[in-house]
């Protein structure tokens, strides 16, 4: 008895609810698994797994796109401000606490908490950079809340919750790029407008996938022809 | 009656239901289909397309009893309907009707 990629199968089992579609999908990459083990091996057909993997993804995706209900769109809306506003709220804690660390004084305002915040980002960039990684901890925990509170299709309602923010910011930034025609944008950057989105996104998707990896059943095992 | 205009992966997919007849299920669809067309097609991609083709009922289908091999999952056994073998009847109609009176290419001129 061997058993499939138990990670590439779980990844494949959170992108859609189950289904007739799913199982077929899931079945007949089981059994061409066990076949191509026993003919080329198990790294090779493990190889094979792998790669097909990826190539499904999409087709899951899809079938969940055709089977979603007002529930789950309901439920990305939720999750994305949630993470939207838990995001900003904790980004401000943390360039608060971050002029604690370098000034060791409490700003009394949003205006002088950026005020210092510009100081701390020119004097004590380590500090800055510090405040700055802890501020990613939002999407992942909010990808990871989100996977957790949409067990029917983890891993693609995380992806949902990254990728609206991440595709309403890239519309906004190409009708900053259209309206400032040949003048010079207005910050930010268009690196960090064009960056920051995917690292977003990217977050947000680690955060599904850690609560995916949390939640693996044993795989399926699979007998030999 | 007019039947559905088919995609080239529609027909092949039609025809390998056709022709594995009880032995139609997804995994041998896939391969037949695959060494129709040496193009290796994902399970994903035959799967829609096995989808479509039913929704257009020229294919029907129904699941067996969960199978070992698949890690207790159940195959999808897919047969051909009337209306499907009219849509494959038709669009062999048709191939004929686009190839007749070509013979072969005219040899080019030599210098």
């Amino acid at each position: 008895m061997i058993a499939v990629p138990r990670v590439a199968q779980g990844l494949l089992e959170s992108l859609c609810p189950a289904s007739a579609f799913r199982d077929a999908v899931l079945g007949d990459l089981a059994e061409e698994f066990a076949f191509r083990a026993q003919r080329n091996g198990l790294s090779a057909a493990r190889r094979w797994y792998y790669r097909e993997t990826v190539r499904a993804a999409p087709y899951l995706v899809r079938d969940w796109v055709r089977g979603a209900r007002t529930v789950d769109i309901g439920s990305i809306i939720v999750w994305t401000l949630g993470t939207f506003v838990i995001g900003e709220v904790l980004r401000r804690f943390l360039m608060a606490a971050g002029v604690v660390v370098a000034w060791g004084t409490v700003p009394d305002s949003i205006g002088m908490l950026y005020a210092a915040w510009r100081d701390v980002v020119l004097d004590r960039p380590t500090v800055a950079t510090v405040v700055q990684v802890l501020g990613w901890i939002a999407p992942v925990a909010g990808g990871y809340l989100t996977a957790w509170a949409n067990p029917r299709a983890p891993l693609t309602t995380a992806f949902a919750v990254g990728a609206l923010p991440a595709a309403i910011s890239m519309m906004a930034t190409l009708w900053a790029l259209f309206n400032a025609g040949h003048g010079e944008l207005t910050p930010p950057s268009l690196e960090y407008r064009l960056v920051v989105p995917q690292l977003w996104l990217a977050c947000t998707m680690t955060g599904g996938a850690l609560r995916v990896l949390r939640t693996l059943r044993r795989s399926a095992t699979v007998s030999l022809h | 009656m007019t039947t559905p205009a088919l995609g080239p992966l529609e027909l092949t997919i039609l025809l390998a239901v056709a022709t594995l007849g009880e032995q139609a299920h997804g995994l041998a669809v896939r391969r037949d289909v695959s060494a129709r067309t040496r193009h290796d097609y994902s399970v994903g991609a035959v799967y829609t397309t096995l989808g479509r083709l039913e929704e257009k009922g020229l294919l029907s289908s129904h699941t067996t009893a969960p199978v070992a091999v698949r890690g207790g999952r159940s195959r999808r056994q897919f047969q051909i309907t009337g209306a499907g073998r009219q849509a494959v009847r038709a669009a062999q109609q048709r191939s004929a009707a686009v190839w007749a009176g070509f013979g072969t290419f005219p040899r080019p001129a030599r210098r």
